[in-house]
């Protein structure tokens, strides 16, 4: 947990709440362990404290405007801590209509990263209990202590992040972070995929989703996965049967991912999310490059360019057109 | 290699499902690979639909509407070829051969290049290795 943001975080919510700008400020929380982040929602600034800076905070707050959506009628007035992910995931919200700019205030954190608890798991083991000390983190897991730094705790989305700054914000915390000028554009590791053979990418996707118990913890933590009524739900057409046979899992994942074009931001909330490890970011992120390679668009990051699958040029390419 | 596929054909109603009539009252010869399902408009098409043939047993899928420019709303056609980019892109990606899902853009008056559309759409769909890609298992979860 970062002092100095949490201190700021905490300031800039305590003002807002005493000029009356907001009803009440939706932010990070400390959860029930110190690998765990919940959202909290401060109305009192009596409770102010319980806003904190995590370090294992990879959830996506702009996930919890959508109980406040224009459609609902609500009147609240609300504040909103948002990182880099979370600012452009509110853009996204903002550009299909579904929040209000005037009813926001938000205080943008210039992020320097989150860890995760997927990561940890993967390197550690099973983890008993954890404590920081500074840049490292020490794991009680079964099988002995391990010390693990920081950096080696990333998730690839944070490693890869080109947008630490929000996009959007009324007041912005933290030091400004330099953007890395290095020549990976995040996307190495899905052209390293795309190059194996047609039978071995179709393998891996079977086995990775072959894990999935369907809890849908991936689309919850999406603030862009926000319809309504999903199509896994649907039962008249059944367009995805209920249960675990194979093709009904991955399918499941792939119009997840399709319906992400445009929109996924790249925060890593779902992946974070599942209870069983499965790989999401693989999908989400080749489909940014699809959207970002076809028609040069990137998720919430210019408020006013349309979604790419909302509009069109007639130059599109058609080579796959006979 | 399979000699006698089956491909489900998404025609849009304007073009395409016209196309193939002009193909018929032509007396031109094609492959009866085809089984057709006629949309209003290649944007109706749900990528998902795609998906969904594939599971239920079609070797290969076809979406036809009508040229850029033609479209009978005007616009749909740019609307679904973008669509299906995105979702070809994808399913390209998690390794689905290729040849099993294509898109063409037939008008009216082609009923030659409709035939032509359907004969290599079967020749690809017939070099295709494995197309027990994304086929239901029925018996799941007997195990
Ligand atoms: S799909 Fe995953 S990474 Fe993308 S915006 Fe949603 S939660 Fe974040
Ligand atoms: S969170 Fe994981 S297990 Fe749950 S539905 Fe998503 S992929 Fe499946």
């Amino acid at each position: 947990m970062s002092k100095s943001l949490t201190n700021s975080i905490r300031e800039e919510a305590r003002k807002i709440l005493q000029e009356g700008k907001v009803d009440f400020v939706i932010g990070y929380g400390q959860g029930d362990n110190s690998m765990r982040t919940q959202p909290v929602f401060i109305d009192k600034v009596e409770d102010i404290d319980k806003l904190v800076w995590p370090s294992f905070g990879l959830i996506n707050l702009a996930n919890y405007l959508l109980r406040y959506r224009t459609t609902r009628n609500t009147p609240h007035k609300i504040g909103i801590v948002a990182k880099g992910c979370d600012s452009r995931s509110i853009v996204a919200l903002l550009k299909e209509n579904q929040i209000d700019r005037d009813r926001l205030f938000i205080i943008g954190v210039n992020c320097p990263g989150m860890l995760s608890r997927q990561v940890a798991r993967e390197k550690a083991g099973e983890i008993v209990a954890a404590s920081s000390n500074g840049d490292k983190w020490s794991f009680e897991t079964t099988e002995g202590t391990k010390e693990i730094s920081c950096f080696d705790l990333m998730p690839s989305n944070c490693v890869a992040c080109r947008h630490h700054a929000p996009v959007i914000s009324d007041v912005v915390v933290g030091d400004s972070i330099k953007e890395p000028d290095v020549e990976d554009d995040g996307y190495d590791s899905i052209r390293e995929f795309e190059n194996k053979p047609a039978p071995e990418r179709y393998q891996y996707l079977m086995s990775e989703m072959s894990a999935c118990i369907r809890c849908y913890a991936c689309r919850q933590a999406c603030p862009t996965c926000n319809c309504d009524e999903c199509f896994v739900d649907i039962t008249q057409p059944k367009w995805v049967d209920k249960g675990l046979e194979p093709t009904d899992l991955a399918i499941w994942q792939l119009i997840r991912t399709y319906h992400q074009a445009g929109r996924c931001v790249d925060c890593g909330a779902c992946e974070e999310a599942c209870p069983m490890g499965v790989k999401l970011l693989w999908l989400t992120r080749k489909m940014n490059l699809v959207v970002r390679e076809r028609f040069g668009f990137e998720a919430g990051v210019d408020p006013e360019a349309l979604p790419p699958l909302a509009t069109y040029k007639k130059e599109d390419p058609q080579e796959f057109i006979l | 290699m399979n000699d006698d596929p089956k491909i489900l054909a998404f025609l849009c109603n304007w073009c395409s499902y016209a196309g193939a009539d002009l193909a018929g009252t032509s007396r031109i010869q094609y492959p009866t690979t085809l089984r057709v399902l006629r949309v209003p408009c290649s944007a109706r098409v749900n990528p998902q639909f795609i998906l969904k043939a594939l599971q239920e047993g079609a070797d290969g899928v076809l979406v036809s509407g009508c040229h850029p420019g033609d479209c009978h709303y005007l616009e749909g056609n740019y609307y679904a070829r973008r669509k299906f980019a995105t979702m070809l892109d994808l399913l390209e990606y998690v390794g689905l051969e290729k040849g099993r899902v294509r898109f063409s853009w037939v008008s009216a008056a082609e009923g030659g290049k409709f035939a032509e559309v359907v004969k290599e759409v079967t020749d690809g769909v017939k070099q295709v290795k494995d197309t027990s890609q994304f086929l239901k298992k029925r018996d799941w979860p007997s195990e």
